[in-house]
């Protein structure tokens, strides 16, 4: 009962935040020099005929505030419109490529956890030792290069030289998404990975020196119960809500990897309806792409709640 | 999908295979043509192919595929698609000529009359034959306001259906350039185009046309699967799917070529740096590369100041280094230009390519890269002192274009021409040169509208509201007229040769460079067709020139 | 039962030359030898940093990877110097277990009551909820109250009876209790005190507890072994402890044990022991010059209420509570944690706002004149600074005009020289001090900014007893010279030493006031009584018989 609440608060706030960023976004757009229909003709001569028979197409010759009413009208009743530059439904473009990104953002999550938290235990229970500097050392190391030539590197070794991945899109079917996925997911793992593992090092380098550790080891708590109850759980707390920024991350800064891959994500087709002021397509991906972080952060904090029961006590009290 | 200037010079790249020539009668030349001076080829010869059937090519293009609506479409990546499937009445083949394509015959009935006669035993798809009406309203399509195109049909009147197979197309001023603007009206069924409104040509609505493949699945971001179509009135193509994927990264598509996961790629030359050119070559892979049309040039208003100033004009001519620039941004894969016309739009109207590169010798020379001379032509300006002036780039668009800008700039500042290059968004760039925000000096790339000796430049001269130049004078205007309308190709010449003169001499323009255009495939594969480097795109199925290497 | 199968009278733990070094190869136990006998009690006495807990440590083999121990400590039959990781795991528990110090780090927070047990209880299902429910009520608390709920919802004194629980749950031959009952309130303390005394009775369970109370050690074990900087002092039968121990250091220890049922002329240990200092003295004789009646700091009906986080009921911290602080006299406030002591500073020193009813100074006294000297020495002074620097800064605020350096120099010198430091600690960083010079440091700060009333709050209960008699004796001389004090403690025996009045308080109400010797000589609340009751006596007595009550409620300790 008090979950629901608590649940359909924040379900509110998700909405009235959305509600905020579209209108932002709709006047930013509508601020940025540049005409969609100019852009839409391209290299070719224009005519005066042409580019008038354009905008009235798409309403661009209404006042700011009505064509932001126009837009939000339809877009309650979940329509987006269309795309000036292409005419395609923007909802069925948004599932299209939503489908994608959130594949790999949760793919490159999982990958994430698989890698990162493990060597942040490992790096945090053996704090200052030789397994906790390499550790520390070489995901430094690959934080500090550039996605693109994490990529390319990782594009070279295993899609040209190995042959072991695929170089390039998405594929279909459950098996043949995640063999096309890999590598790109490994791209966008590593260039947070080194966040990821210091902060678990960090956590778990306290809880291993923490009393009610060295009690479990007193009074004969098995190993494994002391790592992935004490530790594993304990240095989850923190990485929830980085996992929620990271995987608003992965939601929204995904451009170079998917170019890179020529994956159809959601980042490209941000960035691609901006630079032609396509502002259906725009306006759209937005409010999905906002969604999917405050959704992001919602989950972290709901996780949050289902791993701290202190933070439990505290909210639903 | 962004509309570059990159992309228009890429136009050049996708005609490279966009107009090899379906089913030209004409025996494929054993012998490259070079012109130029340049030492590359014209046209790339075809390939020695065989016969037999195969399952599946897969081709990597780089950018997306926004729309395959031709009316919609300015970008070269969906140009190479709807090029795929969709023909025209009449096309221009490897060499520049013009041919019939869905057209049996067509005739110049005077300058401003075209009658043509449609084939009789074509069908679309859906197995309904083609008819003049599906002709002309497809015409009057690609020329009405709700088409990108529009403003190439400047000339176009109307397209009038006169009989089953017969229709007629009246112009509202001579143009010589009309037919081959002509090739890019690719033929739609009204019904079906009709039918899918908004949604024609995006992938839900598709779209229904005659092409030798037929239009499978298709969206935006990863490209097309067409098959082809066994009712196709012309030569079946060897590869029973075409699959055509979509890249966005120059280094993604040279590894999946490498690798095999593609057989060949339309090979981006700008997009990639020139010390990369070479690495696209491999033991599997084959790299042909021959000349392109598309022109980067300088345009100013001449009714601006000071570019009303001829002597500012000579001035700037004077401190473009069109070697320097080439070796930043081309390295060998880039000519200077001499006029604002190429070698590649004289094949048609010239059978000698020693003959081409005569004529374009005896043309006004431009004024040389000389900082001496432009800081004479300066002091005897109105403005002895220099002056200033800004030309916006879309840097994240075509960092290519930031390059080349900043290189004149550098020179100018020299000689007290002080130019601010200023870096914009694809958007703000667009913008400019709009009505009322004519800049004063732009800097620009463009593929011709028509393989002739004035294709490139007669749209730069033409009024519209995204003029550069204003510049009109009586004896530009009377020799426009004469080339419209000269019957033989000694008049066009001559015509040509004075407009050209005028412009090196007046200079409202100044032409740069031209890049090389490539193309790459794997060496199980040849281009069974003569392939040139018409920059008309959307008229051939240049699919089906892809073959299988012979033995 | 564990211990049943070492041979009678053999030893169950024996440690010879133990020694534990540190990175640098400097010993922090050296040469320490002992044995327990099963069912024996052996108590390690020594202040902080004696080696005690590192010794215990050792023991069980879970020294920091930093230490390695040396020489030879046996479980029986098992050398633990130098074995395997997994060998003294499985020992662990049924073995050996250990209890650790802190009742609110003990416990893993995310990890309910009974989900702790279950980690090392055997069986599952009906049956292991069976024996969870056995567990927690044999250390004396409802299991309905407590199996579900997580450690930070529980008392301190019933974290520490859990962890018991969870320490004895495989039914070790040896624990090793390291100072289990010292972060409890007295009266918490003795009832895990005799709930500890009375499983292990239960249990024929050996037992090695450390701790730093000499008479908690003699009420509790059978033996004693000393221990100071890393060596023991010296070992043997509780009875000779009892009577003095033979060595000084010992001695040493005995005399700084503060007496609850007598005020002391002088606190301090040196004087103790040659007998001097150890006389009785009425209890109003420290009144400093100008002592009288005038109040000068009244609290009336003083009511301070805290509004609980999310929908829970609010916490009353003080319910109309009032007192009167005279001129030059010292009022102690007792009172155990949660009894609303520290609420009750905070608001006499303006940091906290009332809810209701009055704080008033006296007409002339600035609030700045009100200083405080706080439990933490470790968090009251900057690290990067000097000590010389946070008093000069002390001067300079009370100063107002500008002083000369060699003024400020010379009353920092003065200042320190009276709370019994060297002029040269001015020069060094907070870091390099000890507890109780830091605390000295502190009380420095507060009287060079000359108050007129000097706010207390448990300002020696995180030091050792022979510091904390030192420290003590500081403040009584900075009263002696005229200042006020509130003296806030949990310890009767301090109270006794330090102030003139006392008011008790429990759970934000005043059970009981009055002059502190009529109040601790002849308590008559039932609380007061207990408080007393709980004062460790060192006695037998003291730890036998069953706890005084059964916990149930979930804010006892």
């Amino acid at each position: 009962m008090k979950i629901a609440v608590w649940l359909g608060r924040r379900l509110i706030a998700i909405v009235l935040q959305l509600l905020i960023i579209s209108f932002l976004t709709f006047s930013l757009l509508f601020l940025m020099p540049g005409s969609p229909e100019q852009i839409l003709i391209g290299p070719n001569p224009a005519t005066a005929e042409q580019l008038e028979s354009i905008r009235e197409r798409y309403g661009l010759n209404e006042p700011f505030l009505a064509q932001y009413a126009d837009w939000l009208g339809a877009a309650v009743h979940l329509d987006f419109g269309t795309s000036i530059a292409n005419g395609e439904e923007v909802s069925s473009l948004l599932i299209e490529r939503s489908g994608v990104t959130v594949s790999l953002a949760i793919y490159a999550i999982v990958l994430l956890l698989l890698l990162a938290v493990p060597l942040g235990l490992v790096a945090g229970a053996r704090a200052g030792g030789t397994a906790d500097r390499v550790i520390s050392a070489v995901t430094t190391m690959l934080v500090s290069a550039p996605a693109f030539a994490t990529g390319l590197l990782l594009l070279y070794v295993f899609g040209v030289v190995l042959r072991w991945f695929p170089i390039f899109g998405f594929g279909s079917g459950f098996t043949d998404v995640v063999w096309h996925l890999t590598l790109p997911a490994a791209t966008l793992a590593i260039a947070v990975i080194a966040l990821i593992v210091r902060q678990t090092r960090a956590v778990a380098a306290t809880i291993v020196r923490s009393d009610y550790v060295l009690f479990g080891r007193a009074r004969g708590v098995a190993p494994w119960t002391i790592w992935t109850r004490y530790l594993l759980r304990g240095s989850s707390m923190p990485l929830v809500t980085s996992m929620g920024l990271v995987l608003g991350f992965f939601l929204t800064g995904t451009v170079v990897v998917e170019r890179l891959f020529s994956i159809p994500g959601l980042g490209s087709l941000l960035i691609n309806a901006v630079s032609t002021k396509d502002l259906p397509v725009v306006q759209g991906a937005t409010i999905l792409v906002s969604f999917f972080v405050l959704l992001a952060n919602l989950l972290a904090d709901a996780s949050h709640l289902a791993v701290d029961p202190r933070v439990r006590k505290a909210v639903l009290a | 999908m962004k509309q570059t200037r990159r992309s228009r010079m890429l136009c050049a790249a996708a005609a490279a295979l966009v107009l090899a020539a379906g089913c030209s009668s004409r025996p494929a030349t054993e012998e490259p043509v070079d012109a130029g001076g340049s030492g590359v080829p014209l046209f790339v010869p075809a390939g020695a192919g065989s016969d037999e059937q195969i399952d599946l090519v897969t081709w990597g293009i780089l950018g997306g595929v926004p729309s395959v609506d031709p009316a919609r479409s300015t970008a070269v990546s969906a140009l190479a698609v709807i090029a795929t499937i969709l023909e025209p009445l009449v096309k221009v083949n490897g060499r520049g000529e013009l041919e019939p394509s869905l057209a049996e015959s067509y005739e110049q009935v005077d300058p401003t009359t075209i009658d043509i006669t449609i084939r009789g035993d074509v069908t679309f798809w859906d197995g309904s034959p083609l008819t003049a009406e599906d002709a002309a309203y497809s015409i009057e399509r690609m020329a009405g306001p709700g088409s990108v195109n529009a403003g190439l049909f400047g000339a176009f009147e109307s397209a009038e259906v006169t009989g089953d197979r017969t229709l007629r197309i009246t112009l509202k001023e001579p143009s010589r350039d009309f037919l081959y603007v002509l090739c890019r009206a690719v033929v739609v069924q009204k019904a079906f185009t009709e039918a899918a409104g908004e949604g024609f040509g995006s992938s839900a609505g598709g779209v229904m046309g005659t092409g030798a493949y037929r239009l499978d699945s298709y969206s935006p971001e990863t490209g097309a699967t067409l098959v082809r179509y066994d009712g196709y009135w012309g030569e079946a193509p060897s590869a029973e799917t075409f699959e055509i994927k979509v890249f966005n990264d120059a280094q993604a598509l040279r590894l999946a070529l490498q690798t095999g996961e593609i057989d060949g790629a339309n090979m981006p030359p700008l997009t990639i740096p020139p010390a990369e050119a070479d690495s696209w070559a491999g033991p599997d892979v084959t790299v042909a590369f021959s000349q392109g049309t598309g022109t980067w040039y300088l345009a100013m208003d001449t009714q601006q100041p000071p570019f009303d100033d001829l002597h500012v004009r000579r001035a700037l001519a004077s401190i473009v280094d069109r070697e320097g620039i080439i070796q930043v941004t081309d390295g060998e894969y880039g000519d200077p230009m001499t006029a604002l016309t190429l070698p590649p739009l004289w094949t048609g109207f010239v059978d000698d390519p020693a003959e081409i590169d005569a004529i374009l010798a005896g043309l006004s020379p431009l004024p040389p890269y000389d900082l001496d001379a432009a800081a004479e032509e300066l002091a005897q300006s109105a403005y002895p002192d220099g002056f200033s002036t800004t030309v916006v780039v879309p840097h994240e668009a075509n960092p290519n274009m930031t390059t080349v800008m900043e290189v004149i700039s550098e020179a100018g500042r020299e000689v007290g021409i002080d130019i601010e290059v200023k870096r914009v968004s694809l958007a703000e760039w667009s913008a400019t040169g709009t009505p009322g925000q004519n800049p004063p000096l732009s800097l620009s790339g463009q593929s011709p509208t028509a393989a002739t000796p004035l294709g490139s430049v007669l749209q730069l001269l033409r009024p519209s509201p995204s003029r550069w130049t204003n510049y009109n004078t009586p004896s530009i205007d009377e020799a426009i007229d004469r080339y419209q309308v000269a019957e033989s190709n000694d008049e066009i010449i001559a015509a040509a040769e004075d407009v050209l003169n005028e412009l090196n001499e007046q200079l409202p323009l100044i032409p740069i460079k031209v890049n090389h255009i490539g193309f790459a495939y794997r060496n199980e594969f040849v281009v069974a067709e003569d392939v040139g480097q018409w920059t008309i795109p959307g008229s051939n199925n240049w699919a089906a020139a892809i073959k299988p290497a012979a033995g | 039962m564990a211990s049943g199968n070492g041979r009678p009278g053999a030893d169950l733990l024996s440690v010879e030359g133990l020694r534990v070094t540190g990175h640098d190869g400097a010993a922090l136990v050296d040469d320490v030898t002992f044995s327990i006998r099963p069912g024996e009690t052996v108590a390690l006495v020594g202040e902080s940093g004696s080696g005690k807990s590192l010794t215990a440590k050792a023991i069980a083999g879970l020294l920091p990877r930093n230490l390695t121990a040396s020489g030879s400590i046996r479980w029986r039959e098992t050398e633990v110097v130098g074995a395997r990781e997994r060998v003294l795991r499985t020992l662990r528990g049924p073995q050996v277990s250990m209890l650790l110090q802190d009742p609110f780090t003990l416990l893993n927070p995310l990890t309910p009551v009974w989900r702790t047990l279950a980690e090392t209880l055997p069986g599952r299902g009906a049956e292991l909820r069976l024996l969870i429910s056995e567990r927690i009520s044999d250390v004396g608390i409802e299991p309905a109250r407590a199996r579900d709920r997580y450690p930070w919802e529980l008392s301190g004194g019933m974290r520490q009876r859990i962890g018991l629980a969870a320490a004895l749950s495989q039914s070790p031959a040896l624990l090793l209790a390291d100072e289990p009952t010292t972060a409890l309130d007295a009266t918490t303390q003795r009832d895990v005190l005799r709930l500890i005394h009375r499983l292990q009775r239960g249990h024929g369970m050996a037992m090695l507890l450390i701790t730093h109370d000499l008479r908690i050690a003699t009420s509790m074990s059978d033996r004693v072994v000393v221990m100071a900087k890393g060596g023991i002092v010296e070992s043997g039968d509780v009875d000779d402890l009892r009577s003095g121990g033979r060595q000084e250091y010992t001695r040493r220890l005995w005399a700084a044990q503060l007496p609850v049922d007598r005020r002391l002329a002088d606190l301090r240990v040196e004087a103790r022991l040659d007998g001097a200092g150890a006389a009785p003295v009425p209890d109003a004789a420290t009144g400093g010059a100008g002592a009288g009646t005038t109040p000068i700091l009244v609290v009336r009906e003083l009511s301070k209420s805290f509004a609980a986080r999310g929908h829970g009921e609010g916490v009353q911290a003080l319910d109309r509570v009032g007192l009167e602080l005279a001129r030059g006299r010292s009022l102690g406030v007792i009172g155990e944690s949660g009894s609303g002591k520290t609420t009750l500073a905070r608001c006499i020193l303006g940091l906290e706002q009332p809810t209701s009813g009055t704080v008033e100074l006296t007409p002339g006294i600035a609030r700045r004149q009100v200083q405080c000297v706080f439990q933490d020495p470790y968090s009251s002074l900057n690290p990067s600074h000097s000590i010389g620097f946070a008093l000069a800064e002390a001067v300079r605020h009370r100063a107002g005009a500008p002083l000369s350096r060699r003024e400020v120099a010379a009353e920092i010198a003065a200042t320190l020289h009276s709370v019994g430091l060297d002029a040269s600690f001015a020069r060094r960083r907070p870091e390099t001090l000890s507890g109780g010079q830091r605390q000295r440091v502190a009380i420095a700060r507060a009287l060079l900014l000359r108050p007129e009333i000097l706010v207390c709050d448990e300002p020696v209960a995180a030091l050792d007893l022979t510091v904390q008699s030192q420290v003590l004796q500081v403040l009584r001389d900075a009263q002696a010279g005229g200042l006020s004090m509130v003296f806030i403690t949990h310890d009767m025996s301090v109270a006794r030493q330090l102030t003139d009045e006392v008011i008790v308080l429990h759970k934000g109400r005043i059970v009981e006031t009055g002059p502190t010797a009529s109040v601790l000589d002849d308590p008559q609340h039932e609380y007061t009584a207990r408080l007393l009751a709980s004062v460790p006596s060192g006695d037998r007595e003291w730890i036998a018989g069953p706890p005084l009550q059964r916990t149930g409620a979930m804010t006892d300790g």
